[in-house]
């Protein structure tokens, strides 16, 4: 049976609680073993407009960590995972390799880099037939991927799929019983990274891009910490920046392939979206699963 | 006002060029002097259109050794990150990846930096997370914490004083 090191990320596990809980249960469902990689930390990735020594040596500790284990990391954030793919990337080089090694002492660390990295994205693609033979609730609805730029840039060192026209995820997608199709506005960014120096900037381009796929698709698909904030937290006040009245289901990728596999709702954090799911799951699921649209605030 | 216009009284700072030039190829960067000023990093930016970065426009000035300006400026706090211009640069030059070191460079000599950002960079410092759990909530208005989930407990570095103590050095250095 698979084992990994489960490295979920300081957004995901501090406050995304959706993505962890789904991604746990559904790996698990599919014969996949996690450890926690103790002792992690965040893996730097915010600290790069900071000190770049930083990220370069929080990402090589994590990696160290993971060595001690002798297993894979797999990793839930597309920033966590560019981040520590690029630090095993630049730990090749000598002269980065003897700097960093030599401060990890500092922590009774050793790095050896032998660990691969890999995001959920790629576990679930490596597990796409174990995932169609085990569909009970095919997802009938059309749904919009949104990737994550971290997972597809630079495609050099961390990116999963073709960085200008992935397929992974609606692969994914029709596996599990749902219609797919590509938009123009796919690849656009989140405005994540931003949110929190430029709000007016990062909520217009998180709304104008739901706004795009409101009533040509049913959802939108996550495998970002970032995105889900953009697109489902923080949707109605991205509505308000654009002038526009948004009411868009957004979900995990972790969260539908779940509910296709027959997992209870409850048990994929799905009362934890913000954004109308109801309005997808009403179609989908037993109505013990979904929590009451009437309780909604407002 | 974009910044060039900020930016026709100032002088170059070869110093501060031949540094960014350094720190790049340590990193495995192409330097600045490879764009051709083609636009593509532009014409893709995603944080051209609502707040006027012009990635091929900073390479110009970097190359020129406009440095100071751009440290002192906005502008280099509006990218996305979204590693467009990185992807696309037909000279394998990062207009994202300059970005990065013209901040770090801005942080190094004690600028104002976005307070989110400090704050994170605090937190990551003393605790080894960008944030602590947070209380959020569900659709429905209730509050949720991590330990109501049934979640195993946070992860942290296990000798905090030891993580500081490598993490302060570092943040000392330059890249
Ligand atoms: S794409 Fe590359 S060569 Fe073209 S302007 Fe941008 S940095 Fe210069
Ligand atoms: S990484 Fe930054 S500079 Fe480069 S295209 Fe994206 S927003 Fe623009």
């Amino acid at each position: 049976m698979a084992k990994y090191a489960f490295y979920p990320g300081c957004i995901v596990s501090t406050e995304q609680y959706g993505y962890e809980i789904s991604a746990r249960r559904v790996l698990s469902e599919l014969g996949i073993e996690l450890e926690e990689l103790e002792g992690s930390s965040c893996c730097g990735a915010p600290l790069r407009h900071v000190n770049l020594n930083l990220t370069q040596y929080l990402s090589a500790r994590n990696i160290a960590l993971a060595d001690e284990m002798g297993l894979d990391i797999l990793v839930l954030c597309p920033n966590c995972h560019l981040a520590l793919r690029d630090a095993k990337q630049k730990m090749e080089g000598k002269e980065v390799r003897s700097r960093i090694s030599e401060e990890l002492k500092g922590e009774d660390l050793t790095y050896q880099g032998n660990e691969n990295i890999y995001h959920i994205l790629e576990i679930f693609y490596d597990n796409i037939d174990e995932i169609k033979k085990r569909v009970v609730k095919p997802i009938e609805l059309k749904g919009a991927a949104h990737y994550g730029c971290h997972l597809l840039r630079p495609s050099e060192t961390g990116g999963v799929d073709n960085p200008e026209n992935p397929s992974k995820m609606e692969e994914i997608l029709k596996v599990i019983g749902a219609k797919t199709d590509r938009y123009p506005e796919r690849l656009n960014c989140c405005g994540g990274p931003i949110y929190f120096h430029k709000p007016d900037a990062a909520l217009s381009m998180a709304g104008d891009k739901i706004a795009a796929l409101q009533g040509k698709f049913d959802f939108l698909a996550t495998v970002c910490p970032y995105g889900q904030r953009m697109y489902d937290s923080k949707q109605e006040q991205a509505g308000k920046s654009i002038g526009q009245e948004l009411g868009f289901p957004v979900f995990y990728l972790t969260q539908l392939i779940g509910m296709a596999l027959g997992i209870d709702g409850k048990e994929l954090g799905l009362d934890l979206n913000l954004s109308p799911i109801e309005k997808a799951l009403s179609t989908l699921m037993a109505e013990s699963t979904v929590p009451d649209p009437d309780d909604e605030p407002e | 006002m974009t910044i060039t216009n900020l930016t026709t009284m100032g002088e170059s700072e070869e110093e501060l060029r031949d540094k960014i030039r350094a720190q790049l190829e340590r990193i495995g960067e192409n330097i600045p002097d490879m764009c051709y000023q083609c636009g593509k990093c532009t014409s893709g930016c995603e944080a051209m259109k609502l707040l006027e970065l012009e990635p091929h426009n900073i390479m110009a000035m970097v190359k020129t050794g406009f440095i100071e300006e751009l440290i002192n400026s906005e502008i280099i706090w509006t990218c996305v990150t979204c590693f467009k211009c990185k992807e696309r640069c037909p000279q394998k030059v990062a207009p994202v990846e300059v970005l990065f070191l013209l901040k770090n460079q801005a942080v190094a000599q004690g600028k104002e930096i976005p307070v989110n950002l400090s704050n994170m960079f605090q937190n990551v410092l003393t605790q080894g997370v960008v944030q602590m759990p947070l209380e959020t909530r569900t659709r429905a208005g209730e509050g949720v914490k991590r330990e109501d989930l049934n979640l195993p407990e946070l992860q942290l570095p296990k000798d905090p004083a030891k993580f500081q103590n490598v993490l302060m050095k570092l943040a000392m250095e330059e890249v």
